[in-house]
């Protein structure tokens, strides 16, 4: 065997090894999202009331996986059939194609650190509507065409906002590498950016599609959306998918405003950063979770002016201060690390506090207006 | 470089083929997830030429953006979504047209006097080498911003043709 | 060593492989009973009504233009981003006028209303 069959081989093994992460993480956190989201709405959640599933029934979802590859694939009549069978395995592809460059650890714990590493996730999520599209357009079912519109058009719009925060520690860090996104945040770049964060948290929300964004899915009126015909295994592609992509959101958020794997000890035991970075992962997975148990469902139009009137202009007015505030400091010649994050962190202050202050005057503007708006009473 | 030659016959020979699968399909549908693969090999060659950023670009405006907008166009259009649409009315006509616009296109290029040594010689990275040049009054600065405005054209109208009638 | 590039190419490969095994594993082990019954559409439970291909609203596609704009001014800002330590402010100036062109269409458009979902 030669040199470079050698190193193919280890490059896969690797990849298999990083590709399996997401996958096992997820068995993991679709327990823990259902055990708290039922916390949340006074149930127990999974427990080993049937069969014993392991302690506080934390097997439950491999039993759900097993039981779910011996369901019929069913595919219904009229159907697009490649391109039905084609959508749950874009899903999964694309959801772990992230993976790739997602920095686990100091050194070694990624599988290539690439150079432009925050434009290749934004690059490849950019394939996950396609799969919606195709599993809506080809189930010939009117819920999925619905869903599947609905999907794109909120999808679609908010990686403006997403991309237009993802510059800021790129702006900061001068690099598009993540490895090297981490290493330049001494301060994390949520304590010195923290509109840009909350922009990114919002928009990523909505990229996932979890309440309050679920309307593409949302079971209470249009079935399950996009995947309504889908059983068995297919469907369970989807579902593995949207955990993987809410995985994804989260660590991605972790390492481009919480430090990633930088922690204490890190530098002595270079594991130690799979550690940090997934506990920073899971605290803002279950931010998440606190959504989908706590949210209303927004309307179409509501998801759309929420991006468009706010998220949008939001992303551009942070984006021109941080990039102004912080040329105009090291022109004056303010150049430590630590006076310009302070700096910066004043100058978004000052931006989040107008915002609220703009919002909450329209908001009570708008009442106003409904209140004139409301038919006089009439006394009998 | 042999592998990389290898790799270079296969995806081209991939891409030819989804680029004829676009304008044989029946379903329009199918044309439109055809040119998708299409636009994903051209997005291979790019990282084969060891261009990363073409590469995204390729596959956040290209597929994310166009395709995208493809398929909901076709989406909303009436005779494009019924169930077997022949996509494909005058035929003769319009490879007569493609091959004679190829046929110019290919002359062109043949004619050309293509430089072989690179017109920047670049070290390294040559991402910030092209941001700085986007913004520099000496580089391209007129057209960036002429881009600005464009887009600003586009989203005008596109939003001016939504309004209520 | 491999090319960093050919190492992405096969995590692809990779995740291709993990998004058809999951269905590939089903196939093998799921009965294979289909009947017409089972395979109708399901749509709430009545009989599927009318053609489901059929034109949709035009707005989605018009968001979807104004999406575009956005979409390409966000790809010419990333190489300046990651220039952004090498700029001038004046340089920095010239890519807020930039973005700025961008936002006055954006209010343009909120003032007159066509931002509204209809």
């Amino acid at each position: 065997m030669t040199d470079a069959w050698r190193g193919v081989l280890n490059v896969l093994l690797g990849a298999f090894a990083m590709a399996i992460f997401p996958l096992a993480a997820v068995i993991f956190l679709i327990w823990e999202a259902r055990k708290v989201m039922a916390r949340m709405q006074d149930r127990l959640g999974p427990t080993n009331a049937g069969t014993y599933a392991g302690p506080f029934a934390l097997f439950q979802t491999f039993a759900d996986a097993i039981k779910i590859l011996t369901k019929e694939l069913i595919i219904p009549t009229g159907a697009d059939r490649g391109v039905f069978v084609m959508a749950p395995v874009l899903m999964v592809a694309v959801a772990i194609a992230v993976w790739a460059v997602i920095p686990l650890g100091p050194t070694g714990l990624q599988v290539v650190d690439l150079d432009i590493g925050a434009f290749y996730v934004v690059a490849i999520s950019s394939l996950a509507p396609f799969s919606m599209i195709m599993a809506g357009w080809s189930s010939r079912n009117k819920y999925a065409e619905v869903g599947a519109f609905r999907a794109v058009s909120q999808i679609v719009g908010y990686e403006i906002p997403q991309v237009l925060s993802l510059l800021i520690p790129v702006m900061l860090s001068g690099s598009l590498s993540l490895q090297s996104i981490i290493r330049a945040q001494n301060v994390p770049y949520i304590l010195v950016a923290p509109v840009a964060a909350l922009v990114f948290f919002l928009a990523s929300a909505a990229e996932v599609g979890r309440l309050p964004f679920e309307l593409a899915e949302a079971d209470s009126e249009i079935v399950a959306g996009f995947f309504t015909e889908y059983s068995g295994m297919m469907f369970g592609a989807f579902y593995l998918g949207e955990f993987i992509n809410n995985l994804t959101a989260s660590v991605i958020f972790s390492v481009l405003f919480l430090g990633g794997w930088r922690g204490p000890w890190v530098d002595q035991v270079p594991l130690l950063g799979i550690v940090w970075l997934m506990l920073k992962a899971l605290l803002v997975f279950n931010v998440l979770v606190l959504f989908w148990a706590a949210m209303p469902r927004l309307r179409i139009d509501q998801v759309l002016a929420f991006n468009w009137k706010f998220l949008v202009p939001l992303g551009l007015a942070e984006l021109l201060t941080v990039a102004l505030v912080d040329k105009a400091m090291v022109t004056a010649g303010v150049t430590g690390g630590i006076e310009r994050a302070a700096g910066l962190l004043a100058a978004n202050l000052l931006l989040g506090l107008a915002v609220a202050g703009v919002l909450s005057q329209t908001s009570r503007s708008t009442r106003q207006r409904q209140s004139f708006r409301r038919p006089p009473v009439v006394h009998p | 470089m042999y592998l990389g030659q290898l790799i270079f016959l296969i995806v081209g020979c991939v891409m030819v083929a989804a680029a004829i699968r676009v304008v044989t399909s029946h379903r329009i549908f199918h044309a439109a997830l055809w040119l998708i693969a299409s636009f994903f090999c051209v997005a291979i060659v790019y990282m084969l030429l060891e261009s990363p950023f073409m590469a995204g670009i390729q596959l956040f405006i290209y597929i994310g953006g166009i395709a995208v907008l493809t398929v909901v166009a076709i989406m909303v259009t009436k005779d494009a979504m019924s169930a077997d649409s022949r996509t494909v009315s005058n035929g003769w006509s319009a490879a007569i047209v493609a091959i004679s616009l190829f046929g110019v296109m290919a002359w062109t290029i043949v004619q050309l006097d293509l430089p072989t040594e690179p017109g920047m010689p670049v070290s390294g990275d040559s991402l910030p080498l092209l941001g700085a040049a986007l913004v520099d009054p000496g580089g391209y600065l007129l057209p960036f911003e002429v881009v600005s405005v464009l887009l600003t054209v586009v989203l005008i109208g596109a939003l001016f043709l939504g309004r209520e009638h | 060593m491999i090319h960093p590039y050919a190492v992405v190419g096969l995590f692809l490969l990779v995740s291709v492989f993990f998004g058809i095994a999951p269905l590939a594993l089903a196939w093998l082990f799921s009965p294979k009973k289909a009947n017409p019954r089972k395979q109708q559409v399901y749509e709430s439970g009545n009989p599927t009504f009318g053609e489901t291909w059929i034109e949709f609203k035009a707005q989605y596609y018009l968001f979807g233009l104004a999406f575009l704009a956005f979409d390409v001014e966000a790809a010419f800002l990333f190489p300046w981003a990651l220039a952004y330590n090498q700029l001038t402010l004046y340089a920095v100036l010239e890519a807020a006028i930039f973005l700025g062109i961008l936002g006055i269409g954006l209010i343009y458009v909120w003032r007159k209303r066509w931002l509204e979902w209809m």
